[in-house]
């Protein structure tokens, strides 16, 4: 980890975490909100094995807890790809603005 | 500066930068080659911090299987349906960026009071520099004995949720067979949706379900059209053309 303070891996996994939710946030467009929230799930993975690497390091728990994100993560993306093509499929439309099906 | 830290700031350059350009580029076939670079320069961390067997997981997962998916529905997504903003008008979209509460300023506001809190709290909090200790040496034997012993129940609900996931999503995207449409179309209720249009044989039935009904087919002139004045009488058009069509 060669005199790498804990703080940069935080406020990078901070910055990246931000940059998530903001384009979860303002795209439409149903695959790259997925995508934008695979960056986030990526951003809270770097901040568990940087705090289990720094303050508990005879420990692997951060890195477990980070694997049991990664096998939600991958299940998350199959689901949530799996309802995006079925929608392509039945309305042609990826853009979240116009699937409006629940809509009261 | 040292060596390590140079690589540190490559790879946090490439992790952030891959982010951003994941959200801003104009095609989502870009987004998803910036994502596989962010998930690289991720795993680049991870090795940084001595988590080489977390890397390789991460690697195997995310860019092996769930960048894979990412493409796979990019690919499978109707291409007129990707551009995205990019083909809205140059007013239209700087309006949208700068302007409109949902797509622009609101989001930008929400993501940085976030940043700014949690990075005024990790200024003021009291974090070590180095790590407390030497990180465990053979962290894949150390990882599979915890999984399999302490963490054996979770590990348990967490694959039978990925294998319910997996089944679901197989199940959201199976095609409907032909029986299954052909009963759908009897019932009148998926009968709007456009699969059951490209039946073959159901346009030409389409066609003698509206044009019946005008001509005013006398009952019982010929079976065919007995059966489909019934069959649009009792569901409506489209429901006629997918039991005709079948």
């Amino acid at each position: 980890m060669g005199g790498i303070p804990l703080l940069d891996y935080l406020v990078v996994g901070t910055l990246l975490f931000g940059i998530g939710l903001w384009g979860a946030l303002t795209r439409t467009n149903a695959i790259r909100i997925l995508m934008c929230i695979e960056l986030m799930l990526n951003a809270v993975n770097l901040n568990l094995v940087a705090l289990n690497q720094y303050l508990d390091p005879g420990s692997v728990e951060g890195q477990i807890f980070g694997l049991f994100i990664i096998a939600i993560a991958a299940a998350e993306a199959a689901i949530g790809i799996g309802i995006v093509l079925m929608v392509v499929r039945r309305r042609g439309e990826v853009d979240i603005n116009k699937i409006r099906l629940m809509r009261g | 500066m040292s060596g390590t830290a140079v690589i540190f700031a490559v790879l946090a350059a490439v992790v952030l930068l891959g982010a951003w350009r994941v959200v801003t580029s104009e095609q989502i076939a870009h987004s998803a080659l910036f994502l596989g670079l962010t998930f690289v320069g991720m795993a680049g961390l991870f090795i940084l911090l001595k988590a080489p067997t977390f890397a390789l997981l991460h690697v195997l997962v995310y860019v092996g299987a769930i960048l894979t998916v990412v493409v796979f529905a990019i690919m499978l997504s109707d291409p007129e349906e990707l551009r995205g903003a990019g083909d809205l008008p140059l007013g239209e979209r700087l309006r949208r960026r700068f302007l409109s509460p949902y797509y622009g300023w609101l989001p930008v506001v929400v993501a940085g009071v976030l940043v700014a809190v949690v990075l005024a709290g990790l200024a003021a909090a009291q974090l070590p520099r180095v790590p407390l200790g030497e990180p465990v040496a053979d962290d894949l034997r150390a990882i599979g004995g915890e999984m399999f012993t302490r963490y054996a129940i979770p590990f348990e609900v967490a694959s039978a949720a990925l294998l319910a996931a997996l089944i679901g999503a197989i199940g959201l995207t199976r095609r409907e067979t032909a029986e299954e449409r052909g009963r759908a179309g009897r019932d009148g209720g998926a009968a709007r949706t456009a699969p059951v249009a490209r039946v073959p044989g159901a346009m030409a039935a389409q066609g003698a379900g509206d044009g019946a009904p005008q001509v005013g087919t006398p009952a019982g002139s010929s079976p065919a059209g007995d059966r489909v004045t019934a069959a649009a009488g009792s569901s409506g058009g489209a429901g006629a053309a997918g039991e005709v069509g079948r």
